[in-house]
C-alpha cells in the first residue's frame, strides 16, 4: 500500500501509473535483444460467428477459423538483418518486455521484409510476421545470444547495381521480400501441424530515378521484349566497405514504369522490378 | 399476408407414439412434396377428322360444302366413310375458338368450349373468312391443340431435408438410422416413424433416409438429414403460434474440428486427419394395399408400411499420407474402424460449448479407394473411403 504524505510523491505516483515508455521496453527476437526497432505493433483476432437456428434467431456464436496473430517490427537497417535469418521454413519467437512483463508470440513466420533508403536516411526495414503458434502476455522469449556487429549504411556505402541508368541518379529505392504462409491445420489440434512455405518468393524493387537522358520504354516494346536483368543492392560498412549484405534480383522483370513531373521537383521516373526464387534446393 | 422469418418457424420433431419431442436446432430445412405425373395422350388425339357435315342424318362429305364467315357449323367426327369417333377421353378439354389447323392454310375455330365424354360425335367449328371448302383429304387432317388429362403415376411422396447441429440428445432420437450412435440398444437398426411440424404445417409418417456431416479442422461441424414422408400434411395455425418459452431449445454444444476426435488413423496409414466426412444412407420400401371394399381416401394413397432395405455408412478420411498396402486388406478379409468424436469447444468457463463428447460415429468395413491429391501452391495429401453395409 503507497500512503501520499506530500505532493512530490503524489508526481511520482502518477507517473508511475502513467504508462511504460519506450526507453523501458525491449524487444527480443528469438534470445536476441534487437537493437535499431522503431515501432511494434502486434495482437490477434477471434473470427467469432453467431449461430442462428429456426424458431429462435440467433443462440450464442461459436468460433470458427483458427486463431491467427500478427506482429509488424519497423526498425532501422544497422547492419546484418536478424529477420532475414526466417525467410525459410524455421519459426521465430518474440516478446515485447517491459518491466517484469512481457507480450510476445511463438511459432512466427516472416511473410513480408521491407527495406527501404533514400539519400540523407537512415536505411528503415519493416518486417511482418504471422503467428500460428501462441500469442499474447506472459510470453518472454529473452535470451543473452549476441546481436550482430552495429554497421549503419549511408548513402555513400549503398550500391545499386543495375545496368542501363548509370547517367542517371537514383534517389530512392524499395526493396521488398513476400513469402506466403500456408497452415496445414489437422482435426482435433488446435494449432498448425505444418506450416507450408509457398513458393515461389517474390522480390521486388522499386526506385525512383533523377532523370537525365532517361526514356521509358513504350508499352509495345515489352509486347515483343520484356525487360529482363539483374539487380543488386550492397549494404557496405561506410568506415572500411566491407560488405554487410547484398540483395540481389536475378532474371528481373520491369513490371511497371512511371514518371512524375511537377514544379517543386525535377523530371522522376519510378521503375518496379520483379523477381521471383524457387526453394534453394530445387533452384 | 404476413411472410414469416426463419426465427418464427420451428422444427420439431418427434418419434410417433411418443408423448416427447424435441425442437431442433437447425439452420435451415425444407419440405417437399412430389408425385409423378405424366399426361394421359394417345396417338392421333389432337387429330380432327371431319367425316360430314350437319348432324350426322347424311354421313356423305360434301367436298362442295363451302363455308360461310363467322357462321357456326355443325361437323360429325371420324374418318371418311365411318364410323364416327368423338373425341379422345384423354383430352381434359378443348378451349373455345381454339385453332384447328388443316392442310394449305385452311384454318376452323371452335365455337364452344368442348368436354370430351367419349360419346359425343358432332361439334361446332366456323371460319373467320368465307367462300373456301375442304377437299375429303384435307378434312381428315385437322391439328388443334387442347388441355390433356394428367395421370399420376407414382403415389404422393414428401421429403424433409434439414440441416442442424448435431448435439448429444437429438442424434439417437431422430437421426440415428445406423443404431451405431449407442452399440448395446437393441434393436440395432432404428425404423422410428417421425412426426412433427415445421412451421404451422404439420407431417406425418416420415423416416430417415439420409444422414451426413462432414468435419474440417478448426470449423463448426454441421449435419444434414433427410426423411422421406409418407404420411399426410396439415397445416394447423395454433403450431406456431405460441410454441415459444425461453427454456424451449436446451441445446448449447455445437461440433467443432478443432476439438474433436478421429480414432484409428492408424489403421489406414495417417498421422493426422485433415478433413473427415460421414454418410449414412438407407434405402426404404413403401408399402401400398389396393383398396377394396369402400372407399376410404387414404387407403391406396398412404402405405401401411415402409420398410428398410440396405442401410449403407460411407466414411472417407483425408489425411497426410497414404499406406498403399490398405486396400489389400480386403483380400485377407480385415476391416479397418474409424471412429469420429465429435466434442464442442469443451470451454471450462462458459455455459455453452462446454459439454465436451457429443457423439461418436463408427465406421468398421472395408477400404473401398485411397487416392493421393495434390495441386500447385498445395501439399500432396491421401485420401481413404471405408464402407459398412449394415442390415
Amino acid at each position: 500500500m503507497l500512503y501520499l504524505r506530500n505532493k512530490e510523491w503524489e508526481v511520482a505516483y502518477v507517473a508511475n501509473k502513467g504508462g511504460i515508455l519506450n526507453y523501458e521496453q525491449q524487444f527480443y527476437l528469438s534470445g536476441i535483444r534487437v537493437s535499431g526497432i522503431t515501432d511494434i505493433d502486434g495482437g490477434f483476432s477471434i473470427p467469432d460467428t453467431p449461430i442462428d437456428i429456426l424458431g429462435k434467431g440467433y443462440t450464442y456464436s461459436v468460433r470458427q477459423g483458427p486463431i491467427v496473430g500478427n506482429f509488424n517490427i519497423s526498425k532501422y537497417y544497422i547492419g546484418e538483418e536478424l529477420f532475414l535469418q526466417y525467410t525459410g521454413v524455421e519459426p521465430m519467437s518474440g516478446s515485447i518486455n517491459y518491466g517484469d512483463q512481457s507480450f510476445g508470440f511463438i511459432d512466427g513466420y516472416l511473410t513480408e521484409y521491407s527495406l527501404s533508403a533514400g539519400i540523407g536516411q537512415i536505411p528503415q526495414a519493416n518486417a511482418s510476421v504471422i503467428v500460428y503458434g501462441d500469442l499474447g502476455g506472459g510470453i518472454n522469449v529473452s535470451g543473452d545470444e549476441s546481436h550482430p556487429p552495429i554497421q549503419i549504411p549511408n548513402q555513400g556505402s549503398i550500391k545499386i547495381d543495375v545496368d542501363g541508368y548509370s547517367s542517371n541518379r537514383i534517389s530512392d529505392f524499395q526493396y521488398t521480400m513476400r513469402i506466403d504462409r500456408e497452415p496445414v491445420y489437422a482435426i482435433g489440434e488446435p494449432f498448425p501441424i505444418h506450416i507450408h512455405r509457398v513458393m515461389p518468393i517474390m522480390k521486388e524493387v522499386t526506385f525512383n530515378l533523377e532523370v537525365f537522358d532517361y526514356e521509358i520504354d513504350k508499352i509495345s516494346d515489352f509486347l515483343i521484349k520484356p525487360k529482363h536483368q539483374d539487380l543488386s543492392i550492397s549494404f557496405n560498412n561506410p568506415i572500411d566497405d566491407s560488405l554487410i549484405e547484398k540483395f540481389t534480383l536475378e532474371d528481373a522483370t520491369v513490371v511497371s514504369q512511371s514518371i512524375k513531373s511537377s514544379v517543386d521537383d525535377v523530371l522522376v521516373v519510378s521503375l518496379t522490378y520483379n523477381a521471383y526464387i524457387n526453394d534453394s534446393s530445387k533452384a | 399476408m404476413k411472410l414469416k422469418p426463419y426465427d418464427d418457424v420451428p422444427l420439431f420433431l418427434s418419434i410417433e407414439g411418443s408423448n416427447t419431442g424435441e425442437y431442433i436446432f437447425a439452420e435451415s430445412a425444407s419440405l417437399t412434396l412430389s408425385q409423378g405425373i405424366k399426361a394421359s395422350r394417345q396417338l392421333d388425339d389432337n387429330i380432327l377428322q371431319i367425316c360430314a357435315y350437319g348432324d350426322g342424318s347424311n354421313m356423305f362429305f360434301d367436298e362442295t360444302f363451302t363455308f360461310e364467315e363467322g357462321v357456326d357449323q355443325l361437323v360429325v367426327m371420324g374418318p371418311i366413310g365411318g364410323p364416327p369417333r368423338p373425341i379422345s377421353s384423354s383430352i381434359n378439354k378443348i378451349e373455345k375458338d381454339s385453332k384447328i389447323t388443316f392442310p394449305n392454310g385452311k384454318n376452323l375455330f371452335f365455337s364452344e368450349e368442348v368436354n370430351p365424354g367419349g360419346h359425343d360425335f358432332l361439334t361446332k367449328v366456323y371460319a373467320k373468312s368465307g367462300g373456301w371448302s375442304l377437299t375429303e383429304e384435307e378434312a381428315q387432317n385437322g391439328y388443334f391443340e387442347p388441355s390433356f388429362n394428367y395421370v399420376a403415376d407414382s403415389p404422393i411422396k414428401g421429403t424433409l431435408d434439414v440441416d442442424f447441429y448435431v448435439n448429444e440428445g437429438n442424434l439417437p432420437h431422430f437421426f440415428s438410422i445406423t443404431g451405431l450412435v449407442n452399440p448395446t440398444e437393441f434393436p440395432p437398426i432404428n425404423n422410428d416413424r417421425v412426426t412433427g411440424f415445421l412451421g404451422d404445417f404439420a407431417f406425418y409418417g416420415a423416416y430417415l433416409t439420409q444422414f451426413e456431416f462432414s468435419i474440417s479442422p478448426n470449423s463448426i461441424s454441421q449435419a444434414k438429414a433427410s426423411f422421406d414422408i409418407y404420411g399426410n400434411l396439415t397445416k394447423d395455425e395454433s403450431l406456431s403460434l405460441n410454441y415459444y418459452s425461453s427454456d424451449l431449445y436446451q441445446q448449447q454444444s455445437i461440433p467443432h474440428g478443432e476439438t474433436s476426435k478421429l480414432v484409428g488413423l492408424s489403421s489406414i496409414g495417417f498421422n493426422y486427419g485433415l478433413g473427415f466426412s460421414y454418410s449414412a444412407s438407407i434405402s426404404r420400401y413403401p408399402k401400398y394395399e389396393v383398396p377394396t371394399g369402400d372407399y376410404i381416401p387414404e387407403i391406396g394413397f398412404l402405405p401401411t408400411r415402409a420398410s428398410k432395405r440396405q442401410t449403407n455408412v460411407s466414411v472417407t478420411v483425408e489425411g497426410d499420407n497414404l499406406d498403399p498396402s490398405v486396400l489389400h486388406k480386403v483380400m485377407n478379409q480385415e476391416n479397418v474402424e474409424v471412429v469420429c468424436e465429435l466434442r464442442d469447444l469443451s470451454y471450462d468457463n462458459y455455459r455453452n460449448n462446454s459439454a465436451g463428447l457429443l457423439s461418436s460415429f463408427h465406421c468398421n468395413g472395408a477400404v473401398e479407394s485411397e487416392s493421393l491429391n495434390v495441386n500447385s501452391k498445395g501439399y500432396l495429401n491421401g485420401s481413404v473411403t471405408i464402407s459398412q453395409v449394415l442390415q
